[in-house]
């Protein structure tokens, strides 16, 4: 066994990455490069990547080049784990950036712990930082609005600004991206005196879901949250107008991707759904950055994950200028202290709340799509104070 | 409501049934657990998808064609994986194996080469849907059951009317007795692959324009299994009543349990049936040769 | 914990994950594919114990087993009594079965996932149930029962009209495969610190079955170095990044048509071969058939 793991550990340190002389900062970035996500996580590690070069042109951070390593976790809490641990003892990381994925970064954080290099990442899920009530994750940080935050703006939206009084759910709850969001949907609505017609969860891995929305239709609600990733959510608007449902579809970040409107059959199926978004894409700040990219990768950023990158990036590098050294825990430190820092997603301002570790008073935007399979911005909505 | 979602299970299951045929036709006939399947569904979604949206072919055509390429590949994955196994004499369980990495390996290079993009074909294939009193039933779950019919005709015609076809029963009765007569065990088991292939391709691209083309479509391989073995061993009209049974056990505890709990439901189920009827709802009980 | 620690952990837990999928699929010639699902019971098991009342990790585990083995009991009576491939289905359901009941149970942290377990295993944790796994697997494989469970997987009918109680073999065989499985699983919540259904699927125990074939089906030393190599293997190729999966199946695929008996066949490592005198003494001839 002992002869065995002397070999292993040969064969790890020849294939590890090699230091250089010119001592670059070292940040760990941690994503899906294989497997079914693999297509946010190519675009995730894209904007970082190109963040990074974008930095390293200007001068790079306290004087130094910033060095990027991206690694795959193909999904699985364990080889996020490795990933984090091998960024960290061999890589020599000062930092690691990523995921957007819950359930990893609820591996991850255990074990940042006790390694004590900070994670910044862009999950949805309140447990990755607080994992009970009055703990807090010290070395974890999350950069996008909460589950809680992104239910309750929809919900509020629905409520107020299209004056629904009945609404359906329908979320997976194999996925806590969903389930989370949808939970507090509902309640919110709830509490506002709205009714929730119907709350129908489904089990992983299903296509059809045609039995969930005539169950749905029969309770005839005004509108219908769909707190899905493209691929289901694109089915399920499909198959809900085969079904010749009329309500009004609501959607979380995810039915923003382009293969939404291609899984859910075209532009005239998609026409007319809400959904909650990091960023108005229309805006005129954003020429450059879908330029660059082009530049870089000949193809126009494809999903906004680009961004998750692009701005978990420039996060960490205002942090490690804030913290005047590259060091893990003056880094920690650094984060908990950013303020209104400039960035992409929301209304470009980002400010790290302390006590939770996520964002403070994040914006997002309502967007609609149109008939001709356009993103239109409806409004920017900030988390709701109750 | 309740014939809404009986229509809603009867489609679902059609869907089922046709790949679990195609499953069935190479469990029959050859014994062997053909994991690979799964990888030809995946192509003939993917393959219809890129020949219609890059080659900018009319989508029925692609389809074709998909079909056809699926067929191939998967005599293709025979030739390569099964065929030296059985030269060397392996027991045909390491198929079982050898069939899961080729499913898992095909699955990662569409993966590669789709970069994970969820999508769908450039247009719908057919629209609209048939409408009676409150039931609404889309028509293009009338053509998918019209073609998983015709598809199993085609099928019997094959194996019944043909030469080939009387080899590969012949192999499945006694395959050595069959070499003894002269056939040729190379060409019926990749002829069987070729239908199973062409059978997993057409499935692939009607699940592409029914629901979406999406890298995980090859998983349908494991409803598959199921729909084959429960409908009945030796039979490929009991593979079509098991696709049909789960698509309907899936619907109505979808609709009337619990959608997040259905699994369990439907494979409990599912297995009390194996339970009380090994041999499955249609099939002839196979005793043990000694 | 250093990060070759960490690797070294994790292909411990695989090795012994590969011990159990060896007691069931090598030894008794039954090929499931729900093996994963075992590894969550013990996790699970864990996991709760330890996040819920605080108890002891050596307990936890402990307990993770006895409740490994009680679930073999439920799934193996009806099961078992299915042959060959029917077996595998009615695994595949219980694997998909018991995924969604993690995923709607509340007290399991549903989709979330069993969060705040803690990260206590080192390698020498890992070292003794190696050591102990691969002690049982030899003894029990030479055993009566071993020896029962061979004759089930040559010609199941044979072993029967010899008297052989086929069920029980089994029966035996599955709950060890699964006491194995869930001492992995323990092993693996106070590694991880963190539990998730989907960490648990029908692919999962694909993957499994993989790895021992790898090292060839019937050697129990295989299955040692079979999950060892794969495992290094996935670590290595982290840094191949969007070929990984790929450049992983391609060398599987070759190897098991290359030597469709994995890499090491039949072949057995014993502390015999190394003594060159007792080695003369047996003859050279090791083994016949997968002993």
């Amino acid at each position: 066994m002992k002869r065995f793991a002397v070999i292993l550990a040969i064969l790890l340190v020849a294939f590890g990455s090699i230091a250089h002389a010119n001592e670059p900062i070292v940040i760990g970035f941690i994503t899906a490069l294989t497997g079914s996500t693999s297509l946010w996580g190519t675009q995730e590690a894209n904007g970082a990547m190109l963040r990074a070069e974008e930095i390293n042109a200007a001068g790079g951070v306290l004087g130094r080049p910033l060095k990027l390593i991206v690694y795959d976790h193909k999904g699985s809490p364990q080889e996020g784990v490795l990933a984090y641990r091998r960024l960290v003892d061999e890589d020599k990381a000062v930092a690691v950036l990523g995921t957007h994925f819950s359930n990893i970064s609820l591996a991850i954080a255990p074990v940042a712990e006790q390694k004590k290099v900070p994670v910044l990442g862009q999950a949805v899920e309140p447990k990755v930082t607080i994992p009970a009530p009055g703990k807090l994750n010290k070395y974890h940080f999350l950069a996008q609005p909460s589950c809680i935050e992104q239910g309750q703006m929809m919900a509020r939206f629905a409520f107020e600004e299209l004056g629904a009084r009945k609404a359906a759910v329908l979320a997976d709850k194999s996925n806590s991206y969903s389930i989370s969001q949808a939970e507090h949907f509902a309640e919110y609505f709830k509490r506002r005196g709205g009714e929730v017609t119907d709350f129908v969860e489904y089990a992983a891995g299903t296509v059809d879901y045609r039995a969930h929305l005539t169950q749905i239709k029969a309770g005839s609600p005004e509108v219908i949250f769909l707190p899905q990733y493209a691929q289901p959510g694109g089915m399920q608007v499909k198959q809900a107008k085969e079904l010749g449902i009329e309500a009004t579809f609501l959607g979380s970040n995810s039915l923003s991707d382009p293969p939404f409107v291609a899984a859910a059959g075209g532009a005239e199926n998609v026409a007319g759904l809400y959904f909650l978004f990091n960023v108005n894409w229309s805006e005129p700040k954003f020429e450059a950055f879908i330029n660059n990219y082009e530049a870089k990768y000949g193809e126009k950023p494809v999903t906004y994950h680009s961004l998750f990158g692009y701005d978990d990036v420039t996060l960490i590098c205002e942090a490690i200028k804030n913290a005047g050294a590259a060091e893990p825990e003056a880094i920690r430190t650094a984060i908990e202290g950013l303020t209104d820092v400039p960035i992409m997603l929301g209304d470009g301002k980002f400010t790290m709340d302390a006590e939770t570790h996520r964002t403070r008073n994040m914006p997002s935007w309502i967007m609609q799509w149109n008939e001709a399979g356009e993103i239109v911005p409806v409004q920017l909505v900030y988390p709701p104070a109750d | 409501m309740f014939v809404q979602q009986l229509v809603n299970g009867i489609s679902l299951g059609s869907m089922y049934a046709l790949l679990a045929v195609g499953f069935a036709i190479v469990y029959n006939i050859l014994g062997i657990v053909n994991f690979s399947h799964g990888a030809t569904i995946a192509l003939g979604a993917y393959c219809a998808y890129w020949l219609s949206t890059y080659l900018r072919l009319p989508l029925e055509l692609s389809m074709v064609l998909s079909v056809t390429i699926a067929g191939l590949v998967s005599a293709l994955i025979e030739r390569i994986t099964l065929h030296p196994l059985r030269r060397k004499g392996q027991p045909q369980i390491f198929f079982f194996i050898a069939s899961l990495t080729v499913f898992n390996l095909v699955t990662a290079i569409i993966i590669y080469v789709s970069k994970a993009n969820i999508t769908s074909y450039p247009r719908t294939l057919i629209y609209g849907s048939i409408r009676m009193a409150n039931v609404i039933v889309p028509k293009l779950d009338v053509l998918m059951l019209g073609i998983a019919v015709l598809s199993l005709l085609a099928l019997s015609a094959v194996l019944y009317k043909t030469k080939i076809g009387l080899a590969i029963r012949c192999c499945s009765y006694d395959s050595r007795a069959a070499q003894l007569m002269g056939i040729n065990p190379d060409l019926v088991i990749g002829t069987t692959f070729l239908l199973a292939g062409l059978l997993g391709g057409i499935g692939g691209a009607l699940l592409g324009a029914k629901y979406a083309v999406y890298p995980e479509l090859g998983d349908m391989v494991y409803r598959a299994f199921f729909a084959c073995m429960v409908g009945g061993l030796g039979s490929l009209t009991g593979a079509i009543f098991g696709g049909l049974l789960i698509g309907l056990i899936e619907t109505i505890s979808n609709a009337y349990i619990n959608a997040a709990i259905s699994p369990a439901i439907t494979f409990g189920l599912l297995v009390v049936i194996l339970l009380v009827r090994p041999q499955g709802i249609a099939g002839k009980l196979v005793e043990d040769k000694i | 914990m250093s990060f070759y620690e960490s690797v070294f952990v994790n292909v411990g837990i695989m090795i012994i994950i590969a011990q159990g999928v060896y007691v069931i699929t090598g030894l008794t010639g039954l090929f499931s594919l729900g093996q994963s699902s075992f590894v969550a019971v013990g996790a699970y098991t864990a996991g709760f114990l330890a996040t819920r009342f605080e108890m002891h990790p050596l307990l936890c585990i402990l307990a993770g087993i006895v409740v490994s083995i009680l679930v073999s009991f439920i799934i193996g009576i009806p099961s078992l009594r299915l042959r060959h491939v029917y077996f595998s289905l009615a695994t595949i359901a219980y694997c998909y079965a018991l995924q969604a009941i993690l995923t709607v149970s509340e007290t399991f942290g549903g989709s979330i996932g069993l969060v705040g377990v803690p990260v206590v295993t080192r390698w020498w944790h890992v070292v003794l149930g190696v050591v102990a796994t691969v002690w049982i697997v030899r003894n029990f494989k030479l055993s009566r029962f071993g020896l029962a469970c061979l004759s089930v997987r040559t010609d199941e009918l044979a072993a029967r009209t010899y008297g052989i109680q086929t069920f029980v073999s089994k029966q035996i065989a599955f709950s060890l495969a699964s006491a194995i499985s869930g001492l992995a699983g323990g092993l693996l919540a106070f590694n991880l610190g963190y539990l998730s259904p989907d960490m648990f699927t029908v692919p999962v125990s694909s993957e499994y079955l993989i790895m021992v074939f790898f090292g060839g089906l019937y050697s129990q030393t295989g299955a040692v170095l079979g999950a060892a190599a794969l495992t290094v293997l996935m670590e290595l190729l982290r840094t191949t990044a969007a070929w990984r999966m790929i450049a992983y199946s391609t060398i599987i695929l070759i190897i098991i048509l290359v030597r469709p008996n994995g890499l090491f066949g039949t072949w057995e490592f014993s502390l015999d071969s190394l003594n060159p005198r007792r080695r003369a003494k047996h003859g050279l001839a090791k083994g016949g058939e997968g002993v």
